[in-house]
């Protein structure tokens, strides 16, 4: 497989994939601000911890009512931040399931494809867990990323292009739910959403190494934190 | 699938240890001024800055390479292969049912993850030395993620020391004995390397996940899975060398994660 950059597609519209050196600069600045703010609770012996709000009296001491507990619990900005991922996490399946059905797919780049459409599916179970059953049972596909992933993928007239249109999603996805872990209250949040962070990165390289972009796209140092998908460009309707 | 370039493949690595050295001055440079006593900022400036929650959220107390050479082997399975799709780890089983974050608990995180790095890097150095590693592409491989680990390691100075702990650079040594020193030595070939790296990753990755979820400074949950989300495609790469997928889990396990024996405190 070539590592030179293939051009036949422009890139993704609203989900950039930058690269290696401003995903670093993008870490020093987090890593930066973390310390400071560490430093600074070090120093005056005052915790920062929004992951253990009061609500953690709430959680249960039996591991299967965690998520019950942490759903009587959920503070307004997590139930909005458990809803977004959800949402954007039912579009990735969807898109893909649908690309995967592309003709000019081989079988083994399909399959792969509706692999990580399931994994979204997954992921998208896995925080839905943390919902009031009625709010996860509301949730659906998010309308705006769901249309724009099916219109590029649609405009990819190739494999080679519709991995470069699939690695830029997931790596918007993957900085997505890294960005999400500085917005998340509860920990039980943070928690289900550090375990999806991961894959979702697993996914960005696998697509981009797939599509033949440079290795510093896809092996950065640090993962990038731009190309975030936000609530408001992307409303939960 | 296309033609591999080794040329290309070294011309990346090369351009991304140039970007890797620009770097870490200024990261260090970003840290020493938000640090720096002489800006006169009070704590609550400084929270303030950061976008900290400081009221309610405050509570007392402690709180290459070849590698896309190797993904696109793994296309074709092989014998053994495990399944594409494994079921989704029950949350329940692995969420602690009590709040475990802490600013000293922080601090010994960064440090582990820090021990971890130079483990890390130990490791890799090793196993380029054995001479078991036969395959150009493996070993450019193992020469980014040997760079990347030192460079994730060095990236932790700063929230280390931002929060008055010491700088770590010996290798984790509970690891070291429970999973690097025994099977370093009974390294035979270069699939045993793969495996001892690829076991390594997921200890780095469970270790990052974990932590990603419960150090208290939202920040710094973000910063530490930059490096954790890294480590987990180093386990992509190493997984489609040796003929897995290459992500064939939804959740990141934390199962695998240091245990808090092997903390460094």
């Amino acid at each position: 497989m070539s590592m030179s950059p293939h051009t036949e597609t422009e890139p993704v519209a609203g989900s950039p994939t930058e690269n290696a050196s401003t995903s670093r600069r993008s870490f020093v600045r987090t890593a930066a601000l973390g310390a400071a703010a560490l430093g600074a609770a070090a120093a005056t012996g005052v915790a920062l911890a929004p992951g253990a709000s009061a609500s953690e009296s709430k959680m249960s001491t039996s591991g299967g009512a965690t998520a019950t507990a942490a759903e009587e619990s959920l503070s307004a900005v997590d139930t909005t931040l458990l809803v977004f991922l959800h949402s954007v996490s039912l579009s990735a399946q969807q898109a893909l399931q649908s690309g995967s059905n592309a003709s000019y797919l081989s079988s083994a780049i399909a399959e792969r494809i509706r692999e990580f459409a399931r994994h979204h599916r997954d992921q998208a179970a896995r925080l839905g867990k943390l919902l009031p059953t009625a709010v996860a049972s509301a949730s659906s596909a998010n309308p705006t990323l769901l249309s724009q992933m099916n219109s590029a993928i649609d405009g990819a007239g190739s494999q080679t292009a519709l991995l470069t249109v699939l690695a830029g999603y997931e790596e918007s996805l993957s900085a997505t739910f890294i960005e999400a872990l500085g917005q998340a209250d509860h920990f039980t949040v943070s928690e289900a959403i550090a375990g999806c962070a991961p894959i979702l990165g697993q996914q960005a390289a696998t697509f981009g190494a797939e599509a033949g972009q440079p290795q510093s796209e896809w092996m950065p140092a640090f993962a990038p934190t731009t190309g975030v998908l936000t609530q408001s460009a992307y409303p939960i309707r | 699938m296309n033609e591999f370039s080794s040329d290309e493949i070294r011309r990346n690595l090369r351009e991304s240890e140039a970007e890797q050295a620009t770097a870490l001055p200024l990261f260090a440079n970003a840290v020493d001024q938000l640090l720096d006593p002489a800006t006169g900022a009070t704590e609550a400036e400084k929270a303030g800055f950061l976008g900290v929650p400081h009221r309610r959220s405050f509570i007392l107390g402690g709180s290459v390479v070849a590698a896309s050479a190797i993904i696109a082997a793994c296309s074709k399975k092989k014998p053994g292969q495990i399944p594409v799709t494994a079921p989704i780890p029950d949350p329940s089983a692995t969420t602690p049912t009590t709040a475990p974050g802490s600013v000293a608990n922080d601090l010994a995180l960064l440090r582990t993850a820090q021990s971890i790095e130079a483990l890390a890097v130990f490791t890799y150095q090793k196993a380029l030395d054995s001479g078991l590693l036969k395959t150009a592409a493996i070993i450019d491989a193992v020469k980014v993620f040997r760079s990347q680990h030192r460079e994730h390691g060095d990236a932790l100075n700063g929230p280390i020391t931002g929060a008055g702990g010491k700088i770590v650079t010996e290798p984790n040594q509970y690891l070291l004995d429970a999973a690097i020193t025994k099977e370093l030595a009974e390294l035979t070939d270069e699939k045993s390397v793969l495996v001892l790296a690829r076991d390594l990753e997921n200890i780095a990755a469970q270790t990052y996940t974990g932590a990603s979820g419960v150090l208290t400074v939202p920040a710094l949950r973000v910063a530490a899975m930059t490096i954790g989300n890294v480590e987990a495609r180093h386990i992509t790469v190493l997984n489609g060398a040796l003929g897995y997928g290459p992500a064939p889990l939804p959740i990141m396990s934390t199962a695998k994660a240091i245990d808090p024996k092997g903390y460094v405190k």
